[in-house]
Protein backbone atom coordinates (compact mmCIF):
# COMPACT_ATOMS: atom_id res chain seq x y z
CA UNK A 1 0.00 0.00 0.00
CA UNK A 2 2.64 2.41 1.14
CA UNK A 3 4.41 1.34 -2.25
CA UNK A 4 1.51 2.75 -3.88
CA UNK A 5 1.03 5.57 -2.69
CA UNK A 6 4.35 6.34 -3.47
CA UNK A 7 4.11 5.70 -6.88
CA UNK A 8 1.12 7.59 -7.36
CA UNK A 9 2.72 10.75 -5.48
CA UNK A 10 5.70 10.48 -7.88
CA UNK A 11 3.13 10.39 -10.90
CA UNK A 12 1.15 13.25 -9.96
CA UNK A 13 3.84 15.99 -9.64
CA UNK A 14 4.06 18.84 -11.80
CA UNK A 15 5.73 17.35 -15.03
CA UNK A 16 3.75 13.60 -14.86
CA UNK A 17 1.85 15.35 -17.70
CA UNK A 18 4.59 16.76 -20.98
CA UNK A 19 3.45 18.03 -23.93
CA UNK A 20 5.98 17.23 -26.50
CA UNK A 21 5.79 19.29 -29.97
CA UNK A 22 8.70 19.11 -32.48
CA UNK A 23 10.39 22.02 -32.71
CA UNK A 24 9.78 22.75 -36.35
CA UNK A 25 6.55 22.03 -35.65
CA UNK A 26 3.62 24.71 -36.98
CA UNK A 27 2.05 24.84 -33.50
CA UNK A 28 4.06 26.02 -30.43
CA UNK A 29 2.29 25.39 -26.98
CA UNK A 30 1.32 28.25 -25.12
CA UNK A 31 -0.03 27.12 -22.29
CA UNK A 32 -1.14 23.63 -20.56
CA UNK A 33 -4.20 23.84 -17.96
CA UNK A 34 -4.72 19.71 -16.69
CA UNK A 35 -7.76 21.15 -14.65
CA UNK A 36 -9.01 18.51 -12.65
CA UNK A 37 -6.90 15.29 -13.91
CA UNK A 38 -5.97 12.49 -11.35
CA UNK A 39 -4.06 9.34 -10.77
CA UNK A 40 -5.73 6.95 -9.10
CA UNK A 41 -4.63 3.19 -8.60
CA UNK A 42 -6.58 0.58 -9.94
CA UNK A 43 -4.97 -2.95 -8.85
CA UNK A 44 -2.03 -3.58 -10.24
CA UNK A 45 -2.26 -0.66 -12.92
CA UNK A 46 -2.92 3.41 -12.59
CA UNK A 47 -6.17 5.11 -14.19
CA UNK A 48 -5.43 7.83 -15.48
CA UNK A 49 -8.48 10.85 -15.76
CA UNK A 50 -7.54 13.42 -18.22
CA UNK A 51 -9.06 17.02 -18.14
CA UNK A 52 -7.04 18.77 -20.12
CA UNK A 53 -7.16 22.40 -22.48
CA UNK A 54 -4.06 23.28 -24.16
CA UNK A 55 -3.44 26.14 -25.87
CA UNK A 56 -1.90 26.35 -29.33
CA UNK A 57 -0.57 28.77 -31.32
CA UNK A 58 -0.23 28.87 -35.11
CA UNK A 59 3.80 29.52 -36.06
CA UNK A 60 3.31 28.06 -39.68
CA UNK A 61 2.70 30.59 -42.67
CA UNK A 62 -0.36 28.41 -43.64
CA UNK A 63 -4.31 28.19 -42.67
CA UNK A 64 -4.41 24.93 -40.64
CA UNK A 65 -7.76 23.04 -40.68
CA UNK A 66 -7.29 20.01 -38.47
CA UNK A 67 -4.87 19.19 -35.56
CA UNK A 68 -4.69 15.25 -34.06
CA UNK A 69 -2.41 15.07 -30.91
CA UNK A 70 -1.46 11.48 -29.84
CA UNK A 71 -1.70 10.85 -25.99
CA UNK A 72 0.37 8.13 -24.60
CA UNK A 73 0.14 6.75 -21.33
CA UNK A 74 1.61 3.77 -21.82
CA UNK A 75 2.86 2.34 -25.75
CA UNK A 76 1.93 -1.72 -25.13
CA UNK A 77 -0.94 -1.27 -22.94
CA UNK A 78 -4.69 -1.79 -23.91
CA UNK A 79 -6.62 1.63 -23.47
CA UNK A 80 -3.00 3.82 -22.66
CA UNK A 81 -3.09 5.13 -26.58
CA UNK A 82 -5.29 8.05 -27.72
CA UNK A 83 -5.85 10.44 -30.30
CA UNK A 84 -7.43 13.69 -29.76
CA UNK A 85 -8.46 15.25 -33.17
CA UNK A 86 -9.80 18.62 -33.69
CA UNK A 87 -11.29 19.31 -36.98
CA UNK A 88 -13.30 22.16 -39.10
CA UNK A 89 -10.74 24.57 -37.65
CA UNK A 90 -9.66 27.58 -39.63
CA UNK A 91 -7.11 29.43 -37.55
CA UNK A 92 -4.98 31.89 -39.56
CA UNK A 93 -0.84 32.40 -38.68
CA UNK A 94 -0.11 33.62 -35.07
CA UNK A 95 -4.03 32.66 -33.99
CA UNK A 96 -4.32 30.67 -30.89
CA UNK A 97 -6.82 27.71 -30.92
CA UNK A 98 -7.91 25.61 -27.67
CA UNK A 99 -7.97 21.76 -27.81
CA UNK A 100 -9.90 19.90 -25.19
CA UNK A 101 -8.54 16.63 -23.91
CA UNK A 102 -11.27 14.51 -21.49
CA UNK A 103 -10.01 10.95 -21.62
CA UNK A 104 -9.33 7.63 -19.42
CA UNK A 105 -6.53 5.82 -20.02
CA UNK A 106 -4.41 3.28 -18.20
CA UNK A 107 -0.89 1.97 -17.58
CA UNK A 108 0.75 -0.11 -15.54
CA UNK A 109 1.70 0.88 -11.71
CA UNK A 110 5.14 1.39 -11.76
CA UNK A 111 7.18 4.35 -10.35
CA UNK A 112 10.06 4.61 -13.63
CA UNK A 113 11.46 8.25 -14.45
CA UNK A 114 9.10 10.32 -17.47
CA UNK A 115 6.45 11.42 -17.84
CA UNK A 116 3.27 9.81 -16.77
CA UNK A 117 1.30 11.17 -20.29
CA UNK A 118 2.88 12.29 -22.74
CA UNK A 119 1.41 14.56 -26.06
CA UNK A 120 2.59 14.48 -29.34
CA UNK A 121 1.98 15.98 -32.42
CA UNK A 122 0.26 13.23 -34.72
CA UNK A 123 -0.76 15.27 -37.46
CA UNK A 124 -2.20 18.71 -39.12
CA UNK A 125 -3.86 19.43 -42.25
CA UNK A 126 -3.83 22.84 -44.05
CA UNK A 127 -6.32 24.65 -45.84
CA UNK A 128 -4.47 23.65 -49.34
CA UNK A 129 -5.12 19.95 -48.10
CA UNK A 130 -1.14 19.42 -47.45
CA UNK A 131 0.16 17.14 -44.30
CA UNK A 132 2.39 17.83 -41.43
CA UNK A 133 3.46 15.05 -38.83
CA UNK A 134 4.06 11.93 -37.84
CA UNK A 135 1.34 10.21 -38.86
CA UNK A 136 1.47 7.64 -36.44
CA UNK A 137 -2.55 6.92 -35.59
CA UNK A 138 -3.40 7.61 -39.70
CA UNK A 139 -4.57 11.23 -38.42
CA UNK A 140 -4.53 12.11 -42.00
CA UNK A 141 -6.90 10.11 -43.30
CA UNK A 142 -9.22 10.84 -40.82
CA UNK A 143 -8.66 14.63 -40.68
CA UNK A 144 -8.75 14.72 -44.71
CA UNK A 145 -11.83 12.40 -44.67
CA UNK A 146 -13.19 14.71 -42.53
CA UNK A 147 -12.49 17.59 -44.63
CA UNK A 148 -13.66 16.39 -47.46
CA UNK A 149 -17.21 15.56 -46.13
CA UNK A 150 -17.47 19.23 -44.85
CA UNK A 151 -16.33 21.26 -48.10
CA UNK A 152 -19.30 18.86 -49.59
CA UNK A 153 -21.70 19.46 -46.96
CA UNK A 154 -21.03 23.41 -46.80
CA UNK A 155 -21.06 23.53 -50.43
CA UNK A 156 -24.55 21.72 -50.86
CA UNK A 157 -26.28 23.84 -47.85
CA UNK A 158 -24.27 26.94 -49.44
CA UNK A 159 -26.21 26.17 -52.25
CA UNK A 160 -29.61 25.54 -50.56
CA UNK A 161 -29.16 29.12 -49.00
CA UNK A 162 -28.55 30.94 -52.66
CA UNK A 163 -31.50 29.26 -53.90
CA UNK A 164 -34.09 29.17 -51.52
CA UNK A 165 -32.75 32.06 -49.17
CA UNK A 166 -32.43 31.76 -45.55
CA UNK A 167 -36.06 29.84 -45.14
CA UNK A 168 -34.80 27.27 -47.12
CA UNK A 169 -31.61 26.51 -45.45
CA UNK A 170 -33.57 26.73 -42.61
CA UNK A 171 -35.86 24.51 -43.11
CA UNK A 172 -33.29 21.85 -44.05
CA UNK A 173 -31.63 22.26 -41.21
CA UNK A 174 -34.58 22.04 -39.12
CA UNK A 175 -35.07 18.51 -41.56
CA UNK A 176 -31.75 17.42 -40.57
CA UNK A 177 -32.50 17.92 -36.52
CA UNK A 178 -35.84 16.03 -36.93
CA UNK A 179 -34.54 13.56 -38.69
CA UNK A 180 -31.70 13.06 -36.04
CA UNK A 181 -34.01 13.09 -33.01
CA UNK A 182 -36.61 10.68 -34.58
CA UNK A 183 -33.42 7.99 -35.27
CA UNK A 184 -33.60 4.82 -33.59
CA UNK A 185 -29.99 4.46 -31.72
CA UNK A 186 -28.37 1.44 -30.08
CA UNK A 187 -26.24 1.99 -27.12
CA UNK A 188 -22.55 -0.33 -28.73
CA UNK A 189 -20.20 -2.23 -26.14
CA UNK A 190 -17.07 -3.92 -26.95
CA UNK A 191 -18.12 -7.77 -25.79
CA UNK A 192 -15.61 -9.94 -24.34
CA UNK A 193 -14.60 -12.73 -27.35
CA UNK A 194 -15.47 -16.21 -26.69
CA UNK A 195 -17.99 -15.42 -23.69
CA UNK A 196 -21.07 -16.93 -24.27
CA UNK A 197 -23.57 -14.79 -22.70
CA UNK A 198 -26.29 -15.00 -24.90
CA UNK A 199 -29.48 -17.42 -24.63
CA UNK A 200 -29.82 -17.89 -28.11
CA UNK A 201 -27.46 -20.00 -30.52
CA UNK A 202 -24.18 -18.35 -32.07
CA UNK A 203 -25.13 -18.22 -35.94
CA UNK A 204 -23.55 -17.39 -39.33
CA UNK A 205 -25.44 -14.89 -40.94
CA UNK A 206 -24.46 -13.70 -44.33
CA UNK A 207 -24.06 -9.60 -44.88
CA UNK A 208 -26.62 -8.00 -46.70
CA UNK A 209 -24.37 -6.09 -49.08
CA UNK A 210 -25.35 -2.31 -50.08
CA UNK A 211 -23.17 -0.88 -53.53
CA UNK A 212 -23.16 2.91 -53.41
CA UNK A 213 -23.12 4.82 -56.71
CA UNK A 214 -19.42 5.48 -58.16
CA UNK A 215 -17.64 3.30 -55.20
CA UNK A 216 -14.29 2.37 -56.00
CA UNK A 217 -14.73 -1.13 -53.77
CA UNK A 218 -17.63 -2.88 -54.07
CA UNK A 219 -18.46 -5.03 -50.84
CA UNK A 220 -19.35 -8.29 -52.98
CA UNK A 221 -20.32 -10.31 -49.40
CA UNK A 222 -19.90 -10.86 -45.95
CA UNK A 223 -20.35 -12.73 -42.83
CA UNK A 224 -20.87 -12.04 -39.06
CA UNK A 225 -21.74 -14.15 -36.57
CA UNK A 226 -24.49 -13.14 -34.17
CA UNK A 227 -26.02 -14.37 -30.87
CA UNK A 228 -29.00 -12.61 -29.20
CA UNK A 229 -27.62 -9.20 -28.73
CA UNK A 230 -23.99 -10.06 -30.18
CA UNK A 231 -22.09 -9.40 -33.06
CA UNK A 232 -18.73 -11.02 -33.36
CA UNK A 233 -15.81 -11.75 -35.68
CA UNK A 234 -17.19 -9.94 -38.97
CA UNK A 235 -15.54 -11.03 -42.45
CA UNK A 236 -15.77 -9.40 -45.64
CA UNK A 237 -15.08 -9.90 -49.23
CA UNK A 238 -14.17 -6.96 -51.52
CA UNK A 239 -12.89 -6.01 -55.02
CA UNK A 240 -11.15 -3.26 -56.09
CA UNK A 241 -13.51 -2.17 -59.36
CA UNK A 242 -11.88 1.48 -59.62
CA UNK A 243 -8.39 2.50 -61.89
CA UNK A 244 -6.32 3.07 -58.83
CA UNK A 245 -4.91 1.07 -56.18
CA UNK A 246 -6.40 0.89 -52.91
CA UNK A 247 -4.85 1.01 -49.40
CA UNK A 248 -7.62 1.47 -47.09
CA UNK A 249 -11.08 1.33 -46.56
CA UNK A 250 -14.09 1.58 -44.36
CA UNK A 251 -17.72 -0.32 -44.31
CA UNK A 252 -20.53 1.10 -42.58
CA UNK A 253 -22.57 -1.42 -41.03
CA UNK A 254 -26.55 -1.64 -39.89
CA UNK A 255 -27.99 -3.91 -37.92
CA UNK A 256 -31.62 -5.31 -37.96
CA UNK A 257 -33.32 -6.26 -35.08
CA UNK A 258 -36.17 -8.54 -34.43
CA UNK A 259 -38.78 -6.14 -35.14
CA UNK A 260 -37.44 -5.37 -38.43
CA UNK A 261 -35.70 -1.78 -37.02
CA UNK A 262 -32.63 -0.41 -38.76
CA UNK A 263 -29.98 0.89 -36.61
CA UNK A 264 -26.41 2.92 -37.63
CA UNK A 265 -23.95 0.15 -35.53
CA UNK A 266 -20.55 1.67 -36.48
CA UNK A 267 -17.88 1.29 -38.93
CA UNK A 268 -15.11 -0.66 -39.79
CA UNK A 269 -11.80 0.06 -41.14
CA UNK A 270 -9.68 -2.03 -42.73
CA UNK A 271 -6.27 -1.81 -44.27
CA UNK A 272 -6.24 -3.51 -47.39
CA UNK A 273 -4.22 -3.58 -50.55
CA UNK A 274 -6.15 -3.81 -53.45
CA UNK A 275 -4.77 -3.27 -57.10
CA UNK A 276 -7.66 -2.07 -59.68
CA UNK A 277 -9.70 -5.55 -60.56
CA UNK A 278 -8.26 -7.50 -57.48
CA UNK A 279 -10.38 -9.30 -54.66
CA UNK A 280 -9.72 -9.60 -50.85
CA UNK A 281 -10.98 -9.74 -47.71
CA UNK A 282 -10.84 -7.96 -44.43
CA UNK A 283 -12.11 -9.43 -41.09
CA UNK A 284 -11.64 -8.33 -37.35
CA UNK A 285 -12.06 -10.93 -33.77
CA UNK A 286 -13.69 -9.24 -31.04
CA UNK A 287 -17.51 -8.71 -30.43
CA UNK A 288 -20.29 -5.94 -30.34
CA UNK A 289 -23.07 -6.17 -27.95
CA UNK A 290 -26.13 -4.21 -28.44
CA UNK A 291 -28.90 -3.00 -26.15
CA UNK A 292 -31.86 -0.83 -26.52
CA UNK A 293 -32.10 2.32 -24.76
CA UNK A 294 -34.07 1.14 -22.10
CA UNK A 295 -31.11 -0.86 -21.27
CA UNK A 296 -32.63 -4.37 -22.50
CA UNK A 297 -30.84 -6.63 -24.54
CA UNK A 298 -31.39 -6.09 -28.41
CA UNK A 299 -32.04 -8.95 -30.46
CA UNK A 300 -30.23 -8.76 -34.16
CA UNK A 301 -31.46 -10.51 -36.61
CA UNK A 302 -29.62 -9.16 -40.06
CA UNK A 303 -26.64 -7.24 -40.86
CA UNK A 304 -25.95 -4.97 -43.65
CA UNK A 305 -22.83 -3.34 -44.43
CA UNK A 306 -21.78 -0.57 -47.76
CA UNK A 307 -18.36 0.60 -48.35
CA UNK A 308 -18.21 4.57 -46.87
CA UNK A 309 -14.92 5.46 -47.63
CA UNK A 310 -11.72 4.34 -49.52
CA UNK A 311 -8.16 6.02 -49.09
CA UNK A 312 -5.83 5.24 -53.07
CA UNK A 313 -2.37 4.16 -52.31
CA UNK A 314 -1.32 8.02 -53.22
CA UNK A 315 -3.19 9.21 -50.43
CA UNK A 316 -6.43 10.51 -52.22
CA UNK A 317 -9.97 9.41 -50.69
CA UNK A 318 -13.09 8.66 -52.12
CA UNK A 319 -16.32 9.54 -50.50
CA UNK A 320 -19.76 9.20 -51.30
CA UNK A 321 -21.86 11.66 -52.76
CA UNK A 322 -24.57 13.92 -50.61
CA UNK A 323 -26.94 12.27 -52.83
CA UNK A 324 -25.66 8.66 -52.38
CA UNK A 325 -26.07 9.21 -48.93
CA UNK A 326 -29.79 10.24 -49.50
CA UNK A 327 -30.79 7.24 -50.76
CA UNK A 328 -33.84 6.47 -48.41
CA UNK A 329 -32.62 3.19 -47.18
CA UNK A 330 -29.97 5.25 -45.43
CA UNK A 331 -31.32 8.67 -45.09
CA UNK A 332 -33.08 7.57 -41.45
CA UNK A 333 -30.38 5.46 -40.12
CA UNK A 334 -27.24 7.08 -40.78
CA UNK A 335 -26.03 9.50 -38.15
CA UNK A 336 -25.76 13.12 -39.77
CA UNK A 337 -22.07 13.70 -41.26
CA UNK A 338 -19.42 15.41 -38.94
CA UNK A 339 -19.41 19.02 -40.66
CA UNK A 340 -23.73 18.47 -40.86
CA UNK A 341 -23.85 18.04 -37.36
CA UNK A 342 -21.76 21.01 -36.59
CA UNK A 343 -23.94 23.00 -37.96
CA UNK A 344 -26.92 21.61 -36.78
CA UNK A 345 -25.52 22.21 -33.49
CA UNK A 346 -24.66 25.80 -34.25
CA UNK A 347 -28.29 26.57 -35.58
CA UNK A 348 -30.00 25.02 -32.35
CA UNK A 349 -27.77 27.02 -30.03
CA UNK A 350 -27.14 30.24 -31.79
CA UNK A 351 -29.65 30.60 -34.66
CA UNK A 352 -29.40 30.69 -38.25
CA UNK A 353 -27.09 33.64 -38.86
CA UNK A 354 -24.09 31.74 -37.01
CA UNK A 355 -24.38 28.82 -39.63
CA UNK A 356 -24.83 31.45 -42.58
CA UNK A 357 -21.90 33.29 -41.32
CA UNK A 358 -20.03 29.47 -41.24
CA UNK A 359 -20.70 28.94 -44.74
CA UNK A 360 -19.52 32.41 -46.49
CA UNK A 361 -16.15 32.18 -43.95
CA UNK A 362 -14.99 28.63 -44.93
CA UNK A 363 -16.70 28.23 -48.71
CA UNK B 1 -43.18 -8.81 15.43
CA UNK B 2 -42.19 -10.54 11.87
CA UNK B 3 -40.15 -8.62 10.22
CA UNK B 4 -40.66 -10.19 6.93
CA UNK B 5 -44.42 -9.28 7.20
CA UNK B 6 -44.59 -5.72 5.38
CA UNK B 7 -41.57 -5.28 3.63
CA UNK B 8 -41.11 -1.28 2.40
CA UNK B 9 -41.83 0.00 -1.21
CA UNK B 10 -38.99 -0.76 -3.53
CA UNK B 11 -38.86 2.86 -4.30
CA UNK B 12 -38.83 4.10 -0.41
CA UNK B 13 -35.68 1.79 0.17
CA UNK B 14 -34.63 3.55 -3.11
CA UNK B 15 -35.20 7.02 -1.90
CA UNK B 16 -33.60 5.86 1.47
CA UNK B 17 -30.36 5.00 -0.25
CA UNK B 18 -30.10 8.48 -1.86
CA UNK B 19 -30.88 10.11 1.27
CA UNK B 20 -34.80 11.29 0.07
CA UNK B 21 -36.94 9.64 2.13
CA UNK B 22 -39.51 11.81 4.85
CA UNK B 23 -37.88 11.51 8.16
CA UNK B 24 -41.27 9.37 9.10
CA UNK B 25 -40.82 6.73 6.36
CA UNK B 26 -37.26 6.70 7.16
CA UNK B 27 -37.49 6.06 10.60
CA UNK B 28 -39.70 3.28 9.99
CA UNK B 29 -37.72 1.75 6.81
CA UNK B 30 -34.35 1.90 8.41
CA UNK B 31 -36.07 -0.01 11.64
CA UNK B 32 -37.02 -2.76 8.80
CA UNK B 33 -33.46 -2.92 7.21
CA UNK B 34 -32.28 -3.64 10.74
CA UNK B 35 -34.16 -6.82 11.00
CA UNK B 36 -34.73 -7.78 7.46
CA UNK B 37 -31.18 -8.76 5.22
CA UNK B 38 -33.43 -9.25 2.09
CA UNK B 39 -34.12 -5.58 2.27
CA UNK B 40 -31.10 -4.80 3.93
CA UNK B 41 -29.29 -6.03 0.76
CA UNK B 42 -31.85 -4.07 -1.74
CA UNK B 43 -30.49 -1.23 -0.01
CA UNK B 44 -27.14 -1.81 -0.19
CA UNK B 45 -27.18 -2.55 -3.83
CA UNK B 46 -29.59 1.08 -4.75
CA UNK B 47 -26.57 2.49 -2.97
CA UNK B 48 -23.70 0.67 -4.40
CA UNK B 49 -25.20 1.97 -8.02
CA UNK B 50 -25.77 5.50 -6.97
CA UNK B 51 -22.55 5.63 -6.10
CA UNK B 52 -21.32 4.44 -9.13
CA UNK B 53 -23.43 6.30 -10.95
CA UNK B 54 -22.23 9.37 -8.67
CA UNK B 55 -18.66 8.93 -10.13
CA UNK B 56 -19.91 9.41 -13.42
CA UNK B 57 -21.75 12.53 -13.14
CA UNK B 58 -21.43 14.41 -10.25
CA UNK B 59 -18.10 15.81 -11.10
CA UNK B 60 -19.41 16.76 -14.42
CA UNK B 61 -22.79 17.79 -13.07
CA UNK B 62 -21.45 20.04 -10.28
CA UNK B 63 -18.30 21.18 -11.05
CA UNK B 64 -17.36 23.18 -13.69
CA UNK B 65 -16.72 21.70 -17.03
CA UNK B 66 -13.12 21.69 -17.74
CA UNK B 67 -12.05 22.94 -20.80
CA UNK B 68 -15.19 24.90 -21.85
CA UNK B 69 -15.18 28.79 -22.36
CA UNK B 70 -14.21 30.42 -19.04
CA UNK B 71 -13.73 27.53 -16.72
CA UNK B 72 -15.98 28.91 -14.25
CA UNK B 73 -18.61 28.19 -16.66
CA UNK B 74 -20.94 25.70 -14.58
CA UNK B 75 -23.01 22.78 -15.26
CA UNK B 76 -26.15 24.71 -14.16
CA UNK B 77 -24.87 27.44 -17.30
CA UNK B 78 -24.34 24.71 -19.61
CA UNK B 79 -28.29 23.32 -18.83
CA UNK B 80 -29.70 27.04 -18.97
CA UNK B 81 -27.92 26.81 -23.07
CA UNK B 82 -29.23 23.84 -23.67
CA UNK B 83 -32.53 25.16 -22.55
CA UNK B 84 -32.42 27.75 -24.58
CA UNK B 85 -31.53 26.57 -27.68
CA UNK B 86 -34.61 23.67 -27.55
CA UNK B 87 -37.06 26.59 -26.35
CA UNK B 88 -35.72 28.81 -29.63
CA UNK B 89 -36.14 25.53 -31.83
CA UNK B 90 -39.16 24.90 -30.62
CA UNK B 91 -40.59 28.28 -31.02
CA UNK B 92 -38.75 27.96 -34.69
CA UNK B 93 -40.58 24.86 -35.66
CA UNK B 94 -43.94 25.51 -34.06
CA UNK B 95 -43.75 29.16 -36.26
CA UNK B 96 -43.73 27.35 -39.02
CA UNK B 97 -46.44 25.20 -38.70
CA UNK B 98 -49.36 25.71 -41.37
CA UNK B 99 -50.81 29.08 -41.38
CA UNK B 100 -49.04 30.36 -38.62
CA UNK B 101 -45.69 31.77 -40.35
CA UNK B 102 -44.81 32.87 -43.58
CA UNK B 103 -42.88 30.68 -45.22
CA UNK B 104 -39.59 31.68 -46.01
CA UNK B 105 -38.42 34.38 -43.68
CA UNK B 106 -36.20 33.92 -40.56
CA UNK B 107 -38.42 33.94 -37.51
CA UNK B 108 -36.32 35.71 -35.38
CA UNK B 109 -37.36 38.71 -38.21
CA UNK B 110 -40.95 37.89 -38.48
CA UNK B 111 -41.75 38.53 -35.39
CA UNK B 112 -41.82 42.04 -35.18
CA UNK B 113 -44.00 42.09 -38.33
CA UNK B 114 -46.68 40.30 -37.13
CA UNK B 115 -50.17 41.84 -36.30
CA UNK B 116 -50.60 42.79 -32.58
CA UNK B 117 -52.92 40.90 -31.09
CA UNK B 118 -56.04 42.29 -29.46
CA UNK B 119 -55.69 43.73 -26.11
CA UNK B 120 -56.54 41.63 -22.74
CA UNK B 121 -59.40 42.53 -20.70
CA UNK B 122 -58.52 43.70 -17.26
CA UNK B 123 -59.98 40.80 -15.32
CA UNK B 124 -57.67 38.86 -17.20
CA UNK B 125 -54.46 40.40 -16.19
CA UNK B 126 -56.02 40.27 -12.09
CA UNK B 127 -56.67 36.87 -12.62
CA UNK B 128 -52.67 36.43 -14.18
CA UNK B 129 -51.53 38.42 -11.43
CA UNK B 130 -53.65 36.65 -8.49
CA UNK B 131 -51.92 33.31 -10.00
CA UNK B 132 -48.35 34.33 -9.99
CA UNK B 133 -48.69 35.87 -6.61
CA UNK B 134 -50.08 32.18 -5.28
CA UNK B 135 -47.41 30.44 -6.83
CA UNK B 136 -44.51 32.66 -6.07
CA UNK B 137 -46.16 32.86 -1.97
CA UNK B 138 -46.28 28.68 -2.18
CA UNK B 139 -42.62 28.75 -3.56
CA UNK B 140 -41.37 30.75 -1.00
CA UNK B 141 -43.65 28.43 1.25
CA UNK B 142 -42.38 24.92 0.10
CA UNK B 143 -38.60 25.97 -0.89
CA UNK B 144 -36.48 23.74 0.19
CA UNK B 145 -33.06 24.74 2.11
CA UNK B 146 -29.60 23.41 0.59
CA UNK B 147 -31.95 22.40 -2.38
CA UNK B 148 -29.88 24.06 -5.39
CA UNK B 149 -28.86 20.51 -6.76
CA UNK B 150 -32.59 19.32 -7.76
CA UNK B 151 -32.51 21.12 -10.87
CA UNK B 152 -29.36 20.06 -11.71
CA UNK B 153 -30.08 16.19 -10.90
CA UNK B 154 -32.53 16.60 -14.00
CA UNK B 155 -30.03 16.88 -16.86
CA UNK B 156 -31.54 14.15 -19.44
CA UNK B 157 -30.19 10.84 -19.27
CA UNK B 158 -28.93 10.97 -22.92
CA UNK B 159 -26.47 13.42 -22.73
CA UNK B 160 -24.19 10.91 -19.48
CA UNK B 161 -21.67 8.87 -21.47
CA UNK B 162 -22.58 5.67 -22.66
CA UNK B 163 -20.80 2.39 -21.26
CA UNK B 164 -16.91 2.12 -22.41
CA UNK B 165 -15.76 -0.74 -23.54
CA UNK B 166 -15.93 -4.05 -22.33
CA UNK B 167 -13.26 -3.59 -19.67
CA UNK B 168 -15.53 -2.38 -16.94
CA UNK B 169 -14.05 -1.11 -13.94
CA UNK B 170 -10.55 -1.09 -15.74
CA UNK B 171 -12.10 0.59 -18.48
CA UNK B 172 -10.49 2.97 -20.77
CA UNK B 173 -12.91 5.89 -22.41
CA UNK B 174 -13.32 9.05 -23.42
CA UNK B 175 -14.86 11.29 -21.17
CA UNK B 176 -17.79 12.77 -22.50
CA UNK B 177 -18.52 16.66 -21.03
CA UNK B 178 -22.06 16.68 -20.27
CA UNK B 179 -22.93 20.04 -21.75
CA UNK B 180 -22.29 18.75 -25.25
CA UNK B 181 -23.35 17.02 -28.10
CA UNK B 182 -22.16 13.92 -28.64
CA UNK B 183 -21.65 10.68 -30.27
CA UNK B 184 -19.61 7.32 -29.53
CA UNK B 185 -18.99 4.57 -31.29
CA UNK B 186 -16.73 1.01 -30.25
CA UNK B 187 -15.18 -0.96 -32.73
CA UNK B 188 -14.69 -4.50 -32.62
CA UNK B 189 -11.55 -4.72 -31.48
CA UNK B 190 -13.01 -2.37 -28.82
CA UNK B 191 -11.26 0.91 -29.77
CA UNK B 192 -13.96 3.47 -28.57
CA UNK B 193 -14.15 7.24 -30.97
CA UNK B 194 -16.07 9.93 -29.69
CA UNK B 195 -17.16 12.80 -30.94
CA UNK B 196 -17.82 15.75 -29.21
CA UNK B 197 -19.29 19.02 -30.49
CA UNK B 198 -19.15 22.09 -28.38
CA UNK B 199 -22.60 24.08 -28.86
CA UNK B 200 -21.24 27.07 -28.20
CA UNK B 201 -18.13 27.72 -29.80
CA UNK B 202 -19.24 25.11 -32.48
CA UNK B 203 -15.66 23.45 -31.87
CA UNK B 204 -15.29 19.63 -33.08
CA UNK B 205 -13.03 17.68 -31.12
CA UNK B 206 -12.60 14.07 -32.03
CA UNK B 207 -11.05 11.37 -29.93
CA UNK B 208 -10.05 7.84 -29.97
CA UNK B 209 -8.86 5.12 -27.34
CA UNK B 210 -6.92 2.24 -28.70
CA UNK B 211 -6.92 -1.06 -27.28
CA UNK B 212 -4.42 -2.75 -30.21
Amino acid sequence: MALVTLALQAQTQPGSFRVDLPPDAPVALVSADWGTSRVTARGGALLLELHSTLQLKNTGARRIRAVSLLVTAQDRTPGGRASVTVPSLDIETSDTFPVHIDLRLMRPLQTGPGAVVDVQLDGILFEDLAFYGPNRMNARRSMLAWELEARRDRKALLTVLERGGAGALRNELIEALARDSAQPRLAVQAASAGRATAVEPERVVNLAALSLPATPVELLSGTVRIAGDEARAPHVVLRNVGTKPVRSIEVLWLVRDAQGREYAAGSLPADVSLAPGQTGSASKEGALRFSLPNGGPASLAAMTGFVSSVEFSDGALWLPSRQALRDPRLLGVLPPCGEEERLMELYRRKGLDAVVQQLHKLR
Amino acid sequence: MNPHAHHPEQSAIALLAGGELAWQESFSTRLHLLLCSRCKRQFELFRADRIELGDVTAAELRQPTVGQPGAEASAWDDLEAELRANIRLGLTVGSLAPGLAPSDAAVEEDADDLPSPAPYPPWRWAVVCGALVFVLTAGWWLRTPGGSSLPVASVPAWELPTPGPAAGDLGMQVLLPVANVSRTETDFDGSTRSRVIDGETGQVTLQQVYVE
